[in-house]
């Protein structure tokens, strides 16, 4: 598992190429507790979030187990109405990023980019 | 050991710090709630006199369906409380074992080690997983990681090392997730024996604790507790500073609403503040404001009210927003490092919260001030206020 430090360093340098990042989490697989985590709205509770995202991630894992796919899950997109909600694991695959943005603020484009970018840091 | 709380649809599991004394147990249970927004207390001091242990209450992640609630304690250290440490140690569902990494401390750190190996040994059902959180990594001296390892191979010990500097919060969250998971390894395997009950907590607070442990010590570590040893905790002496400044700040927002108390601190205070601060509104983050949900509601009311600030001749900050609120913060209530201030916030709001209970209709605020730094508020009802202000001769009208 990666510092907190290095990974609050990795989701100020996204929220440095994203506009509108509601909030960011890095969070366990396994508990879905937060190892890092910014949340820029105080109404939006990212442990809450992170632990549900936790247990999504999860699910989806067992339908691919359940349609016995060998491939390997890399992210996963939500969109909602006015927000972007990604999901991008980490290397190791024990942990992820999950980052929610104001459509408003940005594209589905900049998003990848820029945490693909900077996730490549602590590669 | 862990249990499934009927009410609150959660897993509740125990995580003990470990360690030799002065390893960094406290403080890295105070970095940690630091870090994830919750307070510490320790309910030692029983007349300024007894150490038992540090508590931390945090519920997040979800272990299938049912959210984690983290009781998270620190242990004794002291060999003359070696029976309650051995308790606490008993109930654990995880251990973060707090290294010394100096070469003095790394000597005691078998001893420790080997004590905690054999309560484990102990405890039935299925194995209490420890993390090694190598602390202080951060002097020139520290052992290298090569002869921790070696220190646990030669115990007999396979288990995970997380190096951490604790003071100044590093490598504190990695250990704690990484207890957790061990924790819920464990629950899961209470599960799938049928071992795991489904009741309240033993202990739901800190002072069910301290009740348990009281009551079954029955005061035979009273006599290891001499006047001139365990007077007051590792805690106390971390936030006995901010503590002392805040209980002051609380005493005016939550006791007698008495402005005078304000100006009859210190009058050496510099009145150094040129441009005048920003207000709190509802942009304050969670985690700065107390109580939580009451607080957030008054923020929410307060926002947008016109809010017309001015300062004594002691450099307070004073001011009523929409003629209902009262705001004050003390010349010296102003933080260049949030987390101070969040510190402050946090433990002080717990420590008088367990004293006084819950106040509704007023609260503490940590909010940036618009020049970089961030200021604590005090957000009352402005009737009383009016009046105390307006009495204040010292108040100055901008």
């Amino acid at each position: 598992m990666a510092n907190e430090k290095a990974l609050l360093d990795v989701i100020a340098k996204i929220e440095g190429d994203v506009n509108g990042v509601v909030a960011t989490a890095v969070v366990d697989l396994d508990s879905g507790m937060t190892l890092a985590a910014k949340s820029n709205r105080s109404d939006f509770d990212l442990a809450v979030a992170s632990a549900y995202n936790s247990e999504l991630v999860k699910q989806k894992m067992k339908i691919m187990k359940a349609l016995n796919l060998k491939d390997g899950l890399e992210d996963m997109l939500l969109t909602l109405s006015s927000q972007f909600h990604l999901i991008k694991f980490l290397p190791g695959g024990s942990s992820f990023l999950y980052i929610a943005a104001e459509k408003a603020g940005t594209n589905l484009a900049i998003l990848r980019n820029a945490v693909a970018k900077h996730l490549a840091v602590i590669a | 050991m862990a249990v499934l709380d009927p009410n609150g649809e959660a897993v509740v599991i125990r995580i003990a710090y470990d360690g030799a004394p002065m390893a960094g147990k406290t403080t890295s249970v105070v970095a940690l709630g630091r870090s994830l927004g919750a307070g510490v207390e320790s309910p030692a001091e029983v007349g300024g006199r007894t150490l038992y242990f540090d508590w931390l209450d945090y519920t997040g992640g979800l272990f299938e369906g049912r959210r984690i609630r983290c009781q998270v304690i620190s242990v004794p250290g002291q060999a003359s409380l070696a029976p309650r440490r051995r308790r606490l140690l008993e109930e654990a569902d995880a251990i973060v074992f707090v290294g010394d990494s100096t070469p003095a401390g790394f000597h005691a750190d078998r001893s420790y080690l080997n004590g905690l190996t054999r309560v484990l040994e102990g405890v039935p059902g299925p194995p209490v997983g420890i993390v090694l959180q190598a602390n202080k990594r951060d002097h020139a001296d520290a052992v290298p990681l090569d002869r921790i390892r070696e220190l646990l191979d030669g115990l007999g010990m396979r288990i995970g090392i997380v190096e951490s500097v604790a003071t100044q919060g590093e490598g504190v969250r990695e250990a704690f997730v990484f207890a957790v998971r061990l924790a819920l390894d464990r629950v899961r395997e209470l599960v799938r024996t049928g071992q795991i009950q489904t009741c309240k907590p033993s202990a739901n607070c800190a002072e069910d604790l301290l009740n348990e442990l009281k009551r079954v010590e029955g005061g035979a570590l009273d006599a290891a507790v001499t006047p001139q040893g365990l007077v007051h905790t590792r805690l106390a002496d971390l936030q006995q500073a901010p503590a002392n400044e805040m209980s002051r700040v609380f005493a005016q927002v939550l006791g007698e609403n008495d402005v005078t108390a304000i100006t009859q601190r210190n009058e050496s205070i510099a009145v150094n503040e040129a441009r005048e601060p920003a207000a709190p509104d509802a942009t304050v983050a969670s985690g700065f404001v107390w109580p939580p949900v009451d607080g957030r509601i008054i923020l929410h009311e307060l926002s947008g009210a016109p809010v017309r600030l001015a300062r004594n001749a002691r450099g307070d900050w004073l001011g009523v927003a929409g003629g209902r609120w009262r705001l004050i913060s003390p010349a010296d209530a102003v933080y260049d490092d949030i987390e101070a201030g969040r510190t402050v916030l946090v433990n002080s709001a717990r420590s008088h919260a367990a004293r006084q209970g819950r106040v509704a209709d007023r609260c503490v605020v940590l909010a940036a001030d618009g020049a970089g730094r961030h200021r604590l508020w005090n957000i009352s009802p402005a009737d009383s206020a009016v009046t105390n202000v307006a009495v204040g001769s010292d108040f100055v009208a901008d």
